[in-house]
């Protein structure tokens, strides 16, 4: 049976193309044009390329309007980094453009950016794959990039960007580079502006807080294909918006980076979440951590408490804890500690019988496991208090 | 007395089912082969072993060890409940005791097996505190395990599915599994046969091929029920040559199997009395007695009937009985409601179970001794492993096979030797199938690039570049690579003809709850607009079949029809590749295009299948090309002249039809497949070869093998069927023969001794 494989998948190809049923062409497949690649060079060129190596081309592109921000602790951006300060020098920012966004050892990474911060500002350097068989000369010059720097900036990484190039580095039998500290500004991102801007893509980012809006820019999704077409039919406008599009990713980032260095060491930031800001400074800094949050609860923000709270008690303020605890939200948790001030605090046993019931009610109608726990204690709580009340008592 | 010997006996001597019985076989009790522990067994294993009482090894599990201690590929072909685990957990577990890099995987064909195998494990690994660290990867393992068990799990447990949709694309992320992978071990290995072992097969080479780019060779070790040819099938789904342990060393017990053929209502047009009534009346009696009872249906609406029938039957005994419960169990429940079932099994608050063949696969459910199987399940090893579910106790278990009026069913219930005998059917697959080779290229592309002259099973130039073609792989620097954004395992089914299966909804007052599946080509045929859908005992109408966005919603109601389409087929043959039989009687094997159209369908009363009605079905036809092979009647040939000796064409028509409806349904027990995997037409003139034709075909697109396979059995094909015609009562053809005619009764009269001297003249000529 295997002998006649080729003759019944040629009979297949045949009558599908009859048929009129040939699928949509996607665009990554024959080279169809075997004298482009004098076009492709000079196209190259003209977009400031220049030959690294085989089928590996480089550019640089200085970007003279942004700002080298701030030396900072990297504790604020990554838990492995606590107590290590890093200079905007120190720091490399990357960007990878894949040919899938699923995943899987299938997709590999066409092209890459690095901005750096030098004595004539920033600077950014792209490495791009011209086709597959450049791979390994293009991911060992991306490696040299990457281990020169003490951390490496990105946006979403560390799910992402760092474990597809360390993929694809096994997959081509080059040695693991030595892990730099990995910044992700998506994790901070999230955190402050999560609620605030409608998504937290680094272009929402840009557009939301550092009031910027990029022009001609090429929809990540769209991205894969520009490149298939490039190696189906050659240089076309898309392939350079994508050029342009991971340029500006990195210098989006740089920008960003300036903006957190500075409102992290001020405990200000434009538009954020004053909770969630207050939630990176405590990595590196609790009493300031706990100054935004008391400016946030003189504004009237009383979610701020609990997490005020827990800041108090890790700082040994206990007195200025308890003083919190009326201004708790009215919920199961909020109402289990006011029982306990009232009766602790204020001597005032009815309160705190008060406080214990609702507590207790609350609690035992809520599905979460935590709050089970908490039924029970506020249930003891209130037998404790019922029996101390008891005229017989 | 057991309870099972009371029953055998009373059974026997009652006139009313004694005098159907047509065969009793006594399988006497069996004792063990033993071999000594290997002397140079780790200590660590030993102990475990000792701790789980087992001093001393089987015939077959000794074989084994030798087998995989000599770095060799094997199949060990055991029945039920014969240790056939230690057939593979000794030997991994010495080798992961002895090197710490060492890693295993295996395979089951369902995620309940899994389940078991990982207490099984458990207990071993406990007992013998060796350090082995078992771990199940599948769909349901969270998301904060998954990297444990593929940075630590020295086994790894999965299913084909998840080897191929989610370990497989993402390899780089089990780099020291794949280095370290000495044993892949493939259990059940009977399940992959047809569609599901083709894409097997292909899935294995991925596997191969990813460990071998990261230095490794592991060794296959295979587990199957009996079949005819285990080594073959091993060393299909291998692709390398595989050798068998077919000694089994094991015990058994004593068993009771019972021939049942229902007893005949009218000679003269065949008709017999439901097997499914008589397996249910056989199953009351059992459970009556207290004796724990599975019957297994054909179809899932019998189990729900059956099922049903049953628990009404005991809810209106008012006696010690009334607490009997029973319960359906078939393919398309939700898992949650079998694990229930299982649970209830276990515990003993279930009496009895109505199955599918969804409980072939070894799912243990324990202490059952009875099994009535109502039709025959498709293949010797579904009958062992079915008649096997009984009896896994010391004691006298017994296995009723109650037959169907089908020709397939006659003809086996008056030859038990063909079950009792050693000719096990062969399981077939073709990995080679073009459209699932095709399939299984993309994802391989997608793991690994190929380079210039690599072997996929066969060459994969062609396929290569036909995905080239595409656009979806790119040819540059030698290698072949994957180039296009898709996730290709992520569209591919292993299980079914389409991945694009129908869920069926239940809008019945704004429920909105799935209560199924099914793939597309059946949901055509089965759940059109205002079908009749029957789901654990309850009807539903269909409402609306959407195939667009494949989901198809039912309300809830009471009928008391139920539905069946009324099917037009178109064929044309692609080619002609080879030639079987001589030129006076010869059969083409080639490829066809089949164009299928449900256009109207019947409504047909339960129990009488009166039609009380007909609709029409709008739906767009199913088209595919796959292996066929056509038996042909050239003109001035003998058979031909048969042929024209029925007077006009109506009459040749239900000669015609009589000969494929007979051979169709006789040629699964050749083939071991299932009914509706073969599909079948007739032509008068056949607009491609220009005479009468008979056409069977391989229902699964671009085949399994089944025509191929057909081709040097007609001879034997022919026989059996001369046989089972000549030997039925009726007159013209009923449905255990030729079938019946559904036109004028008059073209019908005496087309059984025409078909009779034509069937003889196709046995002369194919006699190999
Ligand atoms: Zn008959």
């Amino acid at each position: 049976m295997p002998n006649d494989l080729r003759s019944r998948l040629k009979r297949i190809r045949e009558s599908s193309a009859t048929a009129g049923q040939a699928r949509p062409m996607n665009p990554g497949g024959k080279a169809r044009c075997e004298d482009g690649a004098p076009a492709r060079s000079e196209w190259l060129e003209r977009h400031g390329w220049a030959r690294l190596g085989d089928q590996v081309w480089e550019r640089r592109v200085e970007c003279p309007g942004i700002h080298a921000g701030a030396t900072m602790d990297a504790g604020y951006l990554s838990a492995r980094g606590r107590g290590s300060l890093v200079a905007p020098e120190d720091i490399v920012f990357f960007d990878l453009e894949t040919t899938g966004l699923s995943g899987g050892t299938g997709t590999i990474a066409f092209l890459s950016a690095f901005g750096s911060f030098g004595r004539h500002g920033y600077s950014v350097r792209q490495i791009f794959l011209e086709d597959y068989p450049g791979e390994p000369l293009f991911l060992e010059a991306s490696g040299d990039e990457l281990s020169r720097f003490k951390a490496v900036a990105s946006y979403n990484g560390a799910s992402f960007d760092l474990p597809l190039y360390k993929a694809r580095r096994t997959m081509n039998g080059l040695p693991p580079v030595a892990p730099a500290l990995s910044l992700d500004l998506l994790h901070a991102a999230r955190r402050l502006w999560r609620g605030v801007l409608p998504d937290c893509s680094l272009s929402s980012v840009e557009r939301g807080v550092l009031g910027v809006r990029r022009t001609d820019d090429l929809p990540g999704s769209e991205v894969p294909d520009a490149w298939f077409r490039f190696l189906a039919t050659g240089p076309h406008p898309e392939l350079a918006l994508a050029m342009d599009h991971n340029q500006a990713d990195v210098a989006g980032l740089a920008s960003l980076y300036g903006l957190l260095s500075a409102g992290l060491a001020a405990g200000r930031l434009r538009k954020a979440d004053p909770r969630g800001l207050a939630s990176l400074i405590a990595r590196v800094d609790l009493g300031r951590a706990a100054r935004v949050l008391e400016r946030s609860l003189r504004t009237g923000d009383a979610g701020a408490v609990p997490e005020l709270m827990r800041l108090y008690w890790k700082l040994g303020r206990r007195d200025e804890r308890l003083a919190l605890i009326p201004l708790l939200p009215d919920d199961a948790r909020g109402l289990y500690l006011k029982s306990i001030h009232a009766e602790r605090v204020l001597g005032d046993a009815q309160s705190a019988t008060r406080f214990a019931e609702s507590a207790a009610k609350l609690a035992g109608s809520s599905e979460k496991a935590c709050d089970a726990v908490l039924a029970r204690r506020a249930d003891r709580r209130l037998r404790r208090l019922e029996q101390l009340l008891a005229p017989d008592a | 007395m057991s309870a099972v010997t009371d029953f055998l006996d009373d059974f026997l001597a009652d006139p009313e089912f004694g005098p159907s019985v047509g065969h009793v076989e006594r399988l006497p009790p069996r004792d063990a082969v033993w071999a000594d522990l290997p002397a140079d067994l780790p200590d660590g294993i030993r102990r475990a072993l000792a701790a789980r009482g087992v001093e001393r090894l089987y015939s077959h599990q000794a074989q084994s060890l030798a087998l995989a201690r000599a770095g060799r590929d094997f199949v060990v072909v055991t029945p039920t409940a014969s240790g056939k685990t230690l057939c593979y957990n000794l030997p991994v577990a010495e080798t992961l005791v002895q090197d710490p890099d060492a890693r295993a995987l295996y395979l089951f064909p369902t995620k309940a097996l899994s389940q078991d195998q990982q207490a099984e494990l458990n207990a071993l690994v406990t007992s013998g505190n060796l350090p082995i660290k078992a771990a199940t990867y599948d769909g349901d393992t969270p998301q904060s395990v998954r990297a444990s068990a593929r940075d630590t799990g020295r086994i790894v447990i999965t299913n084909p599915d998840m080897l191929h949709s989610g370990v497989l694309p993402n390899h780089a992320k089990w780099i020291s599994f794949f280095a370290g992978l000495r044993y892949v071990v493939v259990d059940e290995m009977h399940a992959y046969r047809g569609v599901f072992g083709s894409h097997v097969a292909n899935v294995l080479r991925r596997l191969l091929r990813v460990a071998a780019f990261y230095g490794s060779s592991p060794r296959l070790i295979f587990c199957s029920a009996t079949i005819g040819n285990p080594a073959e099938l091993a060393g299909l789904l291998a692709g390398r040559p595989v050798e068998a342990v077919t000694e089994n060393g094991a015990p058994s017990s004593e068993k009771a199997v019972l021939f049942y053929n229902p007893p005949l209502l009218d000679p003269v047009q065949g008709i017999r009395k439901s097997s499914a009534l008589q397996s249910r009346s056989i199953a009351a009696r059992l459970l009556e007695r207290g004796v724990r009872t599975i019957l297994f249906a054909r179809s899932r609406v019998r189990v729900e009937l059956i099922a049903s029938y049953l628990n009404e039957h005991f809810r209106n005994l008012y006696t010690e009985n009334s607490g009997v419960r029973v319960e359906p169990y078939r393919s398309g429940l939700l898992p949650t409601e079998r694990r229930e079932i299982e649970r209830g099994l276990r515990e003993g608050t279930v009496h009895g179970v109505v199955s599918t063949n969804a409980l072939e696969l070894g799912i243990d459910i324990g202490g059952l001794d009875a099994a009535v199987i109502a039709g025959w399940p498709g293949g010797l090893a579904s009958f062992w492993q079915q008649a096997g579910r009984a009896g896994r106790r010391r004691d006298l278990s017994v296995a009723v096979y109650v037959a169907t009026g089908s020709p397939l069913d006659q003809y086996l219930i008056n030859h038990p030797e063909r079950v009792f005998g050693k000719g096990a059917e062969n399981a077939r697959i073709d990995p080679y199938n073009p459209y699932i080779y095709l399939d299984h290229l993309k994802c391989a592309a997608f793991e690994l690039p190929f380079r210039d002259g690599e072997k996929f099973g066969d060459d994969p130039s062609e396929g290569l570049s036909m995905l080239e073609d595409e656009g979806i792989v790119r040819h540059t620097g030698g290698r072949w690579f994957w180039a296009s954004q898709g996730y290709p395992a992520e569209k591919l089914s292993l299980r079914s003809a389409t991945s694009d299966n129908i869920v069926i909804v239940d809008a019945t007052e704004g429920r909105n709850a799935v209560i199924g599946e099914m793939d597309r080509p059946s949901a055509k045929e089965l759940i059109f607009d205002d079908a009749v859908y029957i789901h654990r005992g309850r009807q539903y109408i269909v409402l609306k079949l959407d195939l667009e966005n494949r989901i198809c919603t039912v309300e809830e109601r009471d009928v008391n029809y139920y539905t069946d389409a009324v099917v037009k087929t178109d064929l044309k043959v692609l080619c002609e590749d080879q030639r079987f039989g001589p030129d006076s009687a010869p059969a083409v094997l080639g490829d066809i295009l089949v164009r299928s159209q449900a256009e109207k369908f019947k409504k047909l009363r339960f129990h009488s299948h009166e039609n009380v009605g007909y609709g029409e079905i709008y739906l767009p036809p199913e088209e595919m090309q796959t292996r066929a092979l056509a038996i042909l009647f050239p003109e001035g040939s003998r058979a031909a002249d048969v042929l024209d000796s029925a007077s006009n064409d109506m009459r040749k028509a239900a000669l015609l039809s009589g000969l494929l409806q007979l051979m169709k349904s006789l040629a699964p027990v050749q083939l071991l497949c299932d009914a509706a995997d073969l599909g079948g037409a007739w032509r008068l003139r056949d607009d491609h070869y220009g005479v009468p034709a008979l056409y069977l075909w391989d229902r699964y697109p671009g085949g399994t093998g089944l025509a191929e396979a057909l081709g040097p059995m007609l001879g034997s094909l022919a026989r059996a069927a001369s046989e089972r015609a000549s030997t039925c009562d009726c007159e013209d053809g009923c449905p255990s023969c030729l079938g019946v005619y559904d036109g004028n009764p008059d073209f019908a009269r005496g087309r059984k001794k025409t078909a009779l001297s034509a069937l003889k003249i196709l046995a002369d000529a194919w006699r190999a």
